[in-house]
């Protein structure tokens, strides 16, 4: 019984206060993933990441435009941390880089809805008229 | 891999006019008539030293008008995996029990006629076994066109009620919630006096329907799918998945992938092993004992979390090699680690079982004797300590294993004190295997684009995950998705054995200790 004491001792306080010191976390750590709404291609028809997305964390709201096309613009992107399981299969699948991972891993909210992140895309006309030629192999 | 015309000759002998497929060297697929499936194993049980490993039904109905029973053995002697199929016919819808040849059949035979409908005649006990109690009649969830999407709802809700104990006997419920980590399950301890006399376990409150989501996703997200079957055996569950799919493409990864693979495993196994002892401590007072391991069980997962960005190694495998490569600062992290757990380890290990407050709790408690563990098929360091001389890594090699030098620990005491004894040498093995597989670690690429296997396909993969053997079979369906995915965990293998060793010397005191010896994962249980 001695010897665990001794090696107790030997061994000292190694935890540390939460949250006075900050672990920094490794390089490549997958912690919460951001949406750059600059970059993101979902307003023109890109659904990438949506489809790779096994929780269904992230989805598009379709904007309303009467087509009932598959491939319909989207209106909206919202990412639901609630329902992240922080894979990073859409980071690598997404084509315009528009989605990354950083180091925040504290992702507590007092309220649910803090937890969606949504980006929103005007969808003109104009828009929807070019993408339906793309669709019908018209216009590059 | 051996060839191995041995025990095929031998099968074509005793039984000539069955069809013997060998769709890979280490495997024999036996088709086999619902009518002679049964005198033949019976046979076949006497005549070659066979282990049961798995039995589970598919549903085939839409193209080949019947339900096939796939029926698992290891033939050890010569790294060989037998597989029988059988057809079952649809109006029949039943088949001759197999449990009185393999006691260990009769869990999987439960879930066959729970999931799939089919009837096992003679079964010694057939009541529900992953399905809740007020699942509705005819509904089987692992028939073709069942979904999940649409809420199942039960036909009415049952009321649960204790059964009365007999006079002098005393019950104590044990869970569904617990305090820390502890999963959900529940335990029912009979007592008479200090004395445990029986139990009931219900280890399956977290049915989650994993093989038959897997059925329903792309491709390439089952390997998410595999790693949550059981968070600490993440890592060799989505091994045993992408094996599965390499070896129904035909596949050969890079020797790269195989050693990193081979690396990564082990640590997984070193940080649950770490963790065994650390829990094993807590059960039996010992908190400094359990501090220190905790201390290097946290070392190892901090370690995982800078080599792939996740403490407990998700995300790293995919169909065709790995998803992120070792660099050379993380070779080194590895090396000074492992470096000093070489040291440590076997210091802990001494002092350990050197303390008599630990050790007399686990000397000739929760025995399970060598013949019920080959009745039962107890795999693992559960396995290991009561005489099963198995381990998929020696006995079946994948990924580097073959290139390996190792020695697998064995026991046949079968307490306590001989599992902790097994997981802590085997703990001092994986420091070697790690080392060799760093030593060898060949330059090159990690992964190698991996086609889809044609439809129709099938494979079966394993892999020896740190509580046992682990076992995938995938049968490719026509749109690119799973047909059939069947998942065997090391921890469903084990449950059916934990409940035989709590009867007979034990006292109720004794249950922790128990418990924490066979070190079971309630999620691996259900699927």
């Amino acid at each position: 019984m001695f010897s665990w004491i001794r090696k107790g001792l030997r061994t000292g306080i190694l935890t540390t206060r939460y949250p006075a010191a900050h672990d920094r976390m490794p390089e490549g750590f997958r912690g919460r993933p951001v949406i750059d709404p600059a970059r993101c291609l979902a307003g023109q028809g890109c659904s990438a990441c949506v489809a790779l997305c096994l929780p269904s964390a992230l989805y598009l709201t379709r904007a309303d435009n009467g087509t009932g096309e598959a491939h319909a613009p989207a209106a909206s992107l919202t990412l639901d941390i609630g329902r992240c399981v922080m894979c990073g299969l859409c980071i690598d699948a997404c084509p315009a880089d528009a989605l990354r991972m950083v180091e925040e891993y504290e992702l507590a909210v007092t309220n649910q809805e803090d937890l969606r992140v949504t980006a929103s895309y005007a969808i003109g006309p104009d828009q929807l008229a070019s993408r339906k030629e793309n669709h019908d192999g018209t216009s590059a | 891999m051996k060839e191995h015309a041995g025990l095929k000759q031998q099968l074509t002998a005793a039984y000539g006019s069955l069809p013997i497929k060998q769709p890979h060297p280490d495997e024999l697929v036996l088709a086999i008539s619902s009518e002679s499936f049964w005198p033949t194993l019976n046979s076949l049980r006497e005549t070659c030293e066979i282990t049961f490993v798995d039995l589970f039904g598919v549903d085939l109905r839409s193209t080949h008008d019947a339900f096939q029973l796939h029926l698992i053995f290891s033939f050890d002697a010569e790294q060989t995996w037998l597989h029988f199929v059988i057809d079952i016919d649809e109006q029949t819808a039943a088949f001759l029990s197999l449990a009185s040849l393999f006691p260990a059949a009769g869990w999987y035979e439960r879930v066959i006629w729970e999931e799939l409908g089919l009837l096992p005649q003679n079964h010694p006990l057939l009541h529900r076994l992953r399905l809740a109690p007020d699942w509705p009649e005819q509904v089987y969830p692992a028939r073709e066109g069942f979904t999940w999407k649409e809420p199942i709802t039960a036909h009415e809700p049952i009321q649960f009620a204790l059964e009365a104990a007999p006079v002098g006997v005393v019950d104590y419920p044990l869970g569904p919630v617990r305090s820390g980590i502890v999963e959900s399950g529940h335990y029912t301890l009979r007592t008479v006096g200090e004395e445990l006399i029986d139990i009931s376990v219900q280890p399956f409150y977290k049915q989650r329907g994993i093989e038959q989501r897997a059925e329903e996703v792309s491709l390439e997200l089952v390997p998410l799918l595999a790693e949550r079957i059981s968070g600490t055996s993440a890592f060799a569950h989505s091994l045993a998945f992408c094996q599965a799919y390499e070896r129904a493409a035909e596949l050969d990864v890079p020797p790269r992938a195989r050693f990193l693979r081979t690396l990564l495993a082990e640590l997984e196994r070193l940080y649950n092993h770490l963790g065994f002892q650390a829990d094993l401590c807590q059960a039996t007072g010992l908190s400094v004992g359990q501090a220190q391991f905790d201390l290097w069980k946290e070392q190892v997962l901090r370690l995982n979390a800078r080599l792939s960005g996740h403490r407990y190694l998700f995300g790293l495998n995919i169909p065709g090699g790995l998803s992120r490569d070792l660099t050379e600062s993380g070779q080194e992290e590895i090396h000074t680690l492992i470096s000093a757990l070489r040291k440590e380890l076997p210091a802990l290990s001494r002092q350990l079982l050197a303390s008599s407050s630990h050790r007399d709790r686990l000397e000739r408690t929760g025995v399970l004797s060598p013949q019920q563990a080959r009745e039962y098929c107890a795999v693992g360091p559960v396995g290991r300590a009561s005489g099963r001389d198995r381990d998929l890594r020696r006995d079946h090699p994948y990924a580097a294993y073959a290139q390996m030098d190792f020695t697998v620990p064995l026991l046949q005491e079968g307490d306590a004190l001989a599992r902790a004894k097994i997981v802590l040498e085997e703990g001092e093995q994986t420091l070697r295997i790690i080392e060799q597989a760093l030593a060898q670690l060949p330059a090159g690429a990690i992964a190698t684009p991996c086609p889809a296997p044609t439809p129709g396909e099938s494979a079966l993969s394993w892999a020896e995950s740190a509580r046992g053997e682990c076992l995938h079979w995938i049968l490719m369906g026509e749109n690119g998705k799973l047909r059939r995915y069947r998942v065997r965990s090391a921890s469903f293998a084990n449950w059916q054995a934990f409940s035989l060793a709590i009867p007979g010397h034990n006292i109720l005191t004794d249950f922790p200790v128990i418990e924490q010896s066979f070190g079971l994962s309630f999620a691996g249980a259900n699927g």
